[in-house]
């Protein structure tokens, strides 16, 4: 059955109030106008510049030379494929992602229930422990790289008051991945902490005092109330986390530069050396829309078992 | 200057402007701990070099570096090598060539030199760029490198106390037949790209910087007295009495290669720099690293258009 405009009643309200027609009509301009600016952005610094990465990555296009840039269709794509780098980088970047995310939930959940009490004192040990998230990780980075340095670093220093001979964090294979995850460990598990502790305190006080005369343990009370309680929190902030953990560039570049060899070179550096060493800035965005598919694979799983749980 | 300005025509190419800054890559060593070890002196060839690499690294500890983190670094150190033992990137750079020649005798010369000289290597070399080799050279980690750009740091006493004994001299040649001291050239140039919108004023800027007053002797001793290395010979000469690395760099330029004049040149250094790295680190060996870089590198070529 088609529907006309007097059917569902917006020109039956035009013929009874006129006035209050054009008032509706003057209040859209409005919104529009004040919509504007921001779609305007909108389009400008995301739209445009995505479209333009999905098209760069079906050209051959060298910086150096973008006179010669040519349309390649899937190519860029299937040459990543039959990388060995770029798989390795695949690895590499969800290895990070998911040690670093789980080091984060478990150390964050565990100040959380930590800071989870009433008190002046808590409350300055929960100022400072949010610091970190506040600092900038190029300065955090360059922080982290001296002191794994393997001569004067404070890290070795520390570990040769144990008698624990040096280790060279950042030119060793073995360690320089360990050394990354720990800085961002270091510096994103105040936010996951902070998050779960608002979560904490959400919980209604009759759960917690019916808790108490039961007479559960604290640690019972946490893994058997607080934490199915807080499952949709967990999710989303882990979500959070694990889509900047993905992404993360700037921590990685100023620590390692994704060395030793290719130790730490996760796919967001793999983009940057491609598109900024080598200037490929076809392969580059192609590098960088795997990255982008392979965030929205795992977001949208996230998104899933959130659902999933509040059914 | 004159071995910029000779060099192109030389090479029959045209001269389209003069560098105001040149710079090639140099060995440095340190004149008193080689003294001390009993060395005679740098290394004239690659054995030399992995021998006091050895020697100084019996002391206990391993005190050689070279910037050999993954991409445009070690793909610097591994093409040095490889043309001091009479390779290079292609057969010929002329339209229907370019065919890469890595997968060579010399290639593996090259990478062979690496494996050796790894083992004495101080441990951040394995990562390290020119952020990490300039402090370890200044603090005294490392006291030999073997393949290291030219500047004038490692003399002046406001960044090192071992400014008085670092010294300089040109980099190791290949112990074959053909085998020189091949290093890269460096140094400021000024260039107008053939999609540059405005050609006229770039060459009269062009010739503004390298004319005669740019390149004039007092502007040359404030130029020195800065941190910059003049591309005229005649001031490299001239100031090398408060520049210690002058001699070695007007020594070493007459044989100094460039980096390919090809847009795709940062891409190859890249993709041969990464095989480099996973050779020294142990995750591949020489055969396999030299057949996938000449393999890489005949890629990028092709997707550039070179063999159509």
């Amino acid at each position: 059955m088609a529907t006309t405009a007097p059917e569902i009643g917006i020109g039956a309200a035009s013929q009874v109030n006129p006035a209050g027609a054009e008032q509706v009509r003057k209040e859209r301009r409005v919104a529009a106008m004040l919509l504007l600016p921001a779609l305007l952005f909108l389009l400008l610094m995301t739209i445009f510049p995505t479209i333009y990465s999905l098209w760069l990555s079906l050209q051959q296009y060298n910086l150096s030379r973008p006179d010669l840039a040519s349309f390649v269709g899937f190519r860029n794509y299937g040459q990543l494929l039959q990388d060995d780098l770029f798989w390795k980088s695949v690895r590499l970047t969800l290895t990070f992602s998911f040690v670093a995310l789980a080091l984060q939930m478990v150390i964050g959940f565990i100040v959380a229930s930590f800071f989870d009490r009433s008190g002046r004192a808590i409350g300055i040990w929960r100022t400072l422990f949010i610091i970190p998230v506040f600092t900038s990780p190029v300065a955090l980075g360059l922080t982290w790289r001296y002191m794994y340095q393997p001569g004067y670093g404070l890290i070795n220093y520390l570990l040769g008051l144990f008698g624990i001979p040096p280790v060279n964090w950042l030119a060793s294979p073995d360690w320089a991945m360990p050394a990354v995850i720990f800085a961002d460990v270091w510096q994103w598990t105040p936010f996951v902490a902070l998050i779960l502790l608002a979560g904490m305190q959400s919980i209604s006080p009759e759960i917690t005092e019916a808790a108490e005369l039961d007479g559960l343990s604290r640690p019972y009370y946490l893994w058997k109330i607080v934490l199915p309680l807080l499952l949709p929190v967990i999710t989303v902030v882990a979500l959070i986390r694990l889509i900047d953990a993905l992404k993360t560039f700037d921590l990685i570049y100023i620590i390692t530069r994704g060395g030793p060899g290719t130790a730490t070179y996760t796919l967001p550096l793999h983009a940057y050396a491609t598109g900024f060493n080598s200037f490929l800035m076809g392969q580059s965005a192609a590098i960088s829309w795997v990255l982008v598919i392979i965030v929205n694979i795992l977001a949208t799983i996230f998104l899933w078992l959130l659902a999933r749980g509040e059914q | 200057m004159d071995l910029y300005r000779d060099k192109p025509a030389a090479e029959g190419g045209i001269l389209y402007g003069l560098p105001p800054d040149s710079n090639c890559q140099l060995q440095y060593y340190r004149i008193d701990i080689l003294d001390q070890a009993g060395i005679d002196g740098p290394a004239e060839t690659w054995d030399d070099a992995i021998e006091i690499a050895r020697t100084l690294a019996e002391s206990g500890v391993k005190q050689t570096g070279t910037t050999l983190r993954r991409g445009l670094f070690a793909g610097g150190v591994f093409i040095t090598i490889l043309r001091s033992y009479g390779g290079d990137w292609f057969d010929k750079m002329e339209p229907g060539a370019f065919n890469p020649t890595l997968n060579t005798e010399a290639g593996n010369s090259a990478l062979q030199v690496l494996i050796a000289l790894t083992p004495y290597l101080e441990d951040s070399a394995l990562n390290a760029g020119d952020d990490e080799s300039n402090p370890a050279m200044a603090n005294g980690t490392w006291t030999f490198a073997p393949v290291q750009w030219g500047g004038t740091t490692m003399n002046d006493p406001n960044f090192t106390e071992f400014y008085e004994v670092w010294g300089t001299t040109r980099v190791p040649k290949g112990n074959v037949e053909g085998g020189d001291h091949r290093p890269h050239m460096g140094g400021l140039g000024l260039i107008i790209p053939s999609y540059s919108h405005n050609k006229d004023a770039a060459w009269e800027f062009v010739k503004f910087c390298n004319s005669g007053n740019a390149q004039d002797p007092a502007i040359g001793k404030a130029w020195v007295e800065g941190t910059g290395q003049p591309a005229r010979a005649s001031l490299l000469k001239e100031y090398a009495p408060i520049r210690a690395h002058f001699a070695a760099l007007q020594e070493s330029l007459p044989t100094a290669v460039r980096y390919p004049a090809i847009p795709e040149s940062n891409a190859l250094y890249e993709a041969v720099g990464n095989e480099v790295a996973a050779v020294v680190l142990g995750e591949k060996d020489a055969e396999a690293a030299l057949t996938d870089m000449e393999a890489t590198v005949r890629q990028i070529m092709q997707d550039a258009g070179y063999y159509a």
